[in-house]
């Protein structure tokens, strides 16, 4: 495909070599405060060996893993709110009911978002500091003062990924697809309120019900502008894929998270075909009250007694 | 080398395999997907298990669940609902089988017949086609339907609103009526308990109203595999294929290979004409590649793949019109939330339909909660209350139309037996713009994935008007039957309903098919599924008619390629659930 030339995402610039918007992207996606939840002790290391070690394989997956539970946490708590901490934190939830997240429903969307659709196979951080870049362009600089927001130790995480940032967003590692939205919804919830502030370490968690509302609207009215901003910076077929699956994640994020918890995802044995626990979602629901069965005494009889009609 | 191929096993492909079966005609039958030989040991009833679009076994993807999916490259948002394997998409459908429109047809002279899409009607006339249903109906066979609570209500609905009721299968105006399907009626024990047991064959026969329509139909246990109430392809036609040389005198079995995913079509030049010669396909479990040859080809992959394999083999497509002419019913959905109980997730999928002519249908529909709730987040209209994407529809519904979400889905989906959805069926356009075709950039094991385009903002006004018409409809229907609640939802496409991807019609200009079904550039070349129909049918579900059009289209092959004689309207049907297939099927170990 002659589309495109691909842009050096590496090239250095702004401030001490790090481009400013992969700055950006970091406070934005939560990985800032994710690493300070997740790998504290190496985050208050000041060794320049440590800050390296923090950009590493095992570190990164981690505290990828961690940020990706908690969005999509928060998107199930948006769905189906309950008595659990993102509920609270949303600003909408419900005091004796337990919600979505009782479900594990978090963990389901991750899986899905994983399996659904084939990532290419060079989709790596570098593929992935293009999209930030993008988003950047398309979400604007950081409110002056956001940065201070970040406590302590966020800030000086900051610090050690600045330095290390090209290798935090190169690593060449395969990325799934649940990362690759999580970053960007957290990205789009620091645009809707990028002082929103919390318990939660996913930025679009901390955000109240309403702003949520507002990351979804974002997503669905600006996606080809988020789109064409991607492609002007992937090759012809990388951007095609990545289109498409952003496109698809975006579209199939509340489907996930509305399908999820009323399954009975979470208390299935697939090898015996069974349940091993009655699902809540079938208690939110209201379905199935004593258990599957085979069938129904719904038989009320034939209307108007008519069994048959003619041509 | 067989006398006929057909590829896909889907709602069209096994009536032409059973058909020429009968008349004793080698058919080989390939199906992208999984065999589905023994339901009641692979199958669940579970939502996710079944319905994951992801890994479900009613999703659009390998045999071996532990592989991706097949995927499409879809511009705008929207979902495609396709099944793949032995039963393809019937696998999950609801068994409705009404008959089309009679407007739609070649030959209309009722006084609404301008109301109708004239320019893309079917090439012969509704009389033409009658013998044809009449044949199906037997053979599924189409009953009518018993009624639960979701038909109960829907008829309160429909009387108090002053609506006639229908006794025909011919639709004639305006009316609603249990629904003609293909669904058998509940005998024994069926539908008069919950008791497992109880519900086992013979003590239970016909429908058990377990609710489960779309995890797939293996009701009631222990049934002989043509017995299955619900008569997806897989419990019908297929059975009977299999069975041929047993249940008829002359007949010879269908040869049928599954994980079989067809990639070229191949042709000869003959007297200057392209015909078709023989087919390609890859095994999806060990990736060899087989190629057979056959006199005759039929394609009944679907209205989406249909034109991917098209194009693909690099077929000719000189009107540009292979892939076009795509509807979709315009699907919508308008739910209700009532204070008694509904039976929303017990019983038929939907027992029961209203209809309007030129406009379009209404059906109730039950569901698990966790499909319906993620069905109603395919919305259009943004997040009900905080966004409306510039829609935000209002109409006999309450408030703006949308997505429910937070606390308003958890209060409406409290009990989900107290809730009823309703399907829209739009009488929509054929439209040169709405297309399949492939994508540029992305390849699967099978080459370029198809590509979908379906404009849902810019259908013509005929479609959008009739669309707003029944979902108002459709909500006055709910309130009249006692309805506190009722929310539309103003679906994005969801491909479920597809039709005329390959239409046939009686211009060679805007059609891929003749009269016969047969493709207008490539001989020996059919087309046996919904991509055949020439329009949407005026709304009414397409199954039926796409497989009495096939019976015609089987019948066309065996006339014009094997020298022999029309059986329809001559011969007297066997239905798929006669003692002599029952034992065929017994007998092979079906």
């Amino acid at each position: 495909m002659d589309k495109k030339q691909t842009n050096n995402h590496l090239a250095p610039s702004g401030i001490n070599g790090v481009r400013q918007d992969r700055r950006n992207f970091i406070v934005r996606s939560g990985i800032a405060a994710t690493v300070a939840a997740v790998a504290p002790t190496l985050a208050l290391k000041s060794q320049e060996a440590d800050a390296t070690l923090l950009a590493s394989t095992g570190i990164i997956k981690a505290v990828l893993n961690a940020l990706t539970k908690d969005t999509f946490a928060g998107v199930v708590a948006f769905m189906l709110p309950g008595n659990d901490g993102h509920s609270f934190s949303q600003g909408e939830y419900y005091w004796f009911k337990e919600g979505g997240l009782a479900t594990d429903a978090d963990d389901f969307m991750v899986e899905g978002f994983n399996t659904y659709m084939a990532m290419p196979d060079n989709l790596t951080g570098d593929a992935l500091g293009a999209i930030a870049d993008a988003f950047d362009d398309v979400v604007g600089p950081l409110p002056a003062g956001v940065a201070l927001l970040l406590n302590p130790l966020e800030q000086w995480v900051m610090k050690k990924l600045e330095e290390h940032i090209a290798k935090l967003l190169s690593q060449n590692e395969h990325i799934p697809l649940a990362h690759v939205f999580s970053l960007l919804l957290n990205v789009m919830a620091s645009r809707v309120n990028p002082w929103a502030t919390g318990l939660q370490i996913s930025p679009f968690a901390r955000l109240s019900w309403s702003e949520k509302a507002e990351v979804f609207r974002i997503f669905e009215t600006e996606l080809p502008d988020i789109l064409a901003n991607i492609a002007s910076k992937l090759t012809g077929e990388m951007d095609e894929k990545i289109s498409g699956l952003i496109r698809f994640a975006a579209g199939a994020t509340l489907q996930f998270a509305a399908f999820g918890p009323y399954s009975e995802w979470q208390v299935y044995d697939p090898e015996n075909r069974e349940l091993i626990a009655r699902p809540y979602g079938w208690d939110m629901s209201n379905y199935m009250p004593d258990g599957p069965v085979e069938g129904w005494d719904e038989f009320i009889g034939y209307y108007q007694g008519r069994t048959s009609v003619d041509a | 080398m067989r006398d006929v191929i057909v590829i896909g096993a889907g709602g069209g492909g096994p009536i032409v395999a059973k058909e020429l079966a009968q008349r004793g005609l080698n058919v080989l039958m390939l199906e992208a997907g999984a065999r589905n030989a023994d339901p009641e040991q692979a199958w669940t009833h579970f939502e996710n298990d079944s319905n994951n679009p992801i890994s479900g076994t009613k999703r659009w993807g390998p045999s071996d669940r532990t592989k991706q999916n097949w995927s499409r490259e879809l511009p705008k948002p929207a979902s495609i609902l396709n099944v793949s394997g032995i039963g393809g998409t019937t696998q999950m459908y609801f068994g409705n089988s009404p008959r089309a429109m009679p407007g739609v047809f070649a030959g209309y002279s009722g006084s609404d017949a301008s109301q109708y899409d004239r320019d893309y009607e079917f090439p012969f006339s509704y009389e033409e086609l009658r013998p044809y249903y009449e044949w199906v109906e037997t053979t599924l066979p189409v009953q009518t339907a018993a009624m639960g609570s979701s038909e109960q209500t829907f008829f309160t609905g429909c009387e108090n609103i002053g609506m006639s009721v229908q006794t025909t299968k011919d639709i004639t105006g305006d009316s609603f009526r249990p629904q003609e399907n293909a669904v058998l009626q509940p005998g024994g024990n069926a539908g008069l308990t919950t008791n497992k047991t109880a519900l086992e064959y013979p003590n239970a026969t016909g429908c058990t109203f377990c609710g489960h329509c779309q995890q797939g139909c293996y009701q009631p246990r222990l049934a002989p595999r043509n017995l299955k109430a619900r008569r997806s392809t897989d419990n019908s036609y297929v059975p009977m294929a299999l069975t041929a040389d047993l249940w008829s005198t002359n007949g010879q079995a269908v040869s049928i290979e599954t994980d079989a995913y067809v990639t070229q079509i191949h042709t000869e030049t003959v007297n200057g004409e392209e015909v078709a010669k023989g087919v390609t396909w890859r095994n999806n479990t060990t990736g060899e590649t087989f190629y057979e040859e056959a006199e005759v080809v039929v394609m009944a992959a679907g209205c989406v793949e249909n034109p991917r394999l098209w194009l693909n083999s690099g077929l000719p497509n000189t009107n540009d019109w292979v892939g076009r002419g795509l509807t979709d019913h315009a699907l919508d959905f308008v739910v209700g939330k009532f204070p008694y109980h509904t039976g929303g997730a017990k019983g038929v999928g939907s027992s029961a339909r209203a209809d309007f002519p030129t406009k379009g249908c209404i059906e109730p529909a039950t569901m698990g909660p966790a499909f319906m709730a993620g069905t109603m987040m395919f919305s259009d209209s943004g997040i009900r209350g905080q966004y409306d994407n510039g829609r935000g529809e209002f109409g006999a519904w309450d408030g703006p139309s949308g997505r429910i979400v937070g606390k308003d889905l958890r209060n409406l989906l409290e009990d989900v037996n107290n809730t009823l959805t309703m399907l829209i069926l739009t009488d929509d356009d054929v439209e040169a713009s709405n297309q399949v075709s492939v994508s540029a950039d992305t390849d699967d094991e099978h080459g370029a994935i198809a590509r979908v385009d379906m404009n849902k903002r810019d259908r013509t006004q005929r479609t959008l008007d009739n669309r707003e018409f029944l979902a108002n409809k459709a909500a006055e229907i709910l309130r009249a039957a006692g309805a506190t609640e009722v929310i539309r939802v103003d679906a994005v496409p969801i491909l479920l309903h597809v039709q005329s991807s390959m239409r046939m019609g009686s211009d060679p200009s805007n059609s891929v098919l003749d009269e016969n079904a047969e493709a207008r550039s490539v001989k020996k070349l059919f087309v046996a599924d919904n991509s055949a129909l020439a329009n949407a049918l005026g709304g009414p579900n397409p199954t039926l008619t796409t497989q009495a059009l096939a019976t015609r289209t089987a019948e066309k092959i065996y006339q014009q390629y094997f020298g022999g004689s029309a059986w329809v309207g001559v011969e007297t049907p066997l239905s798929s659930i006669d003692d002599s297939v029952t034992n065929a099927v017994i007998t092979r170990g079906l």
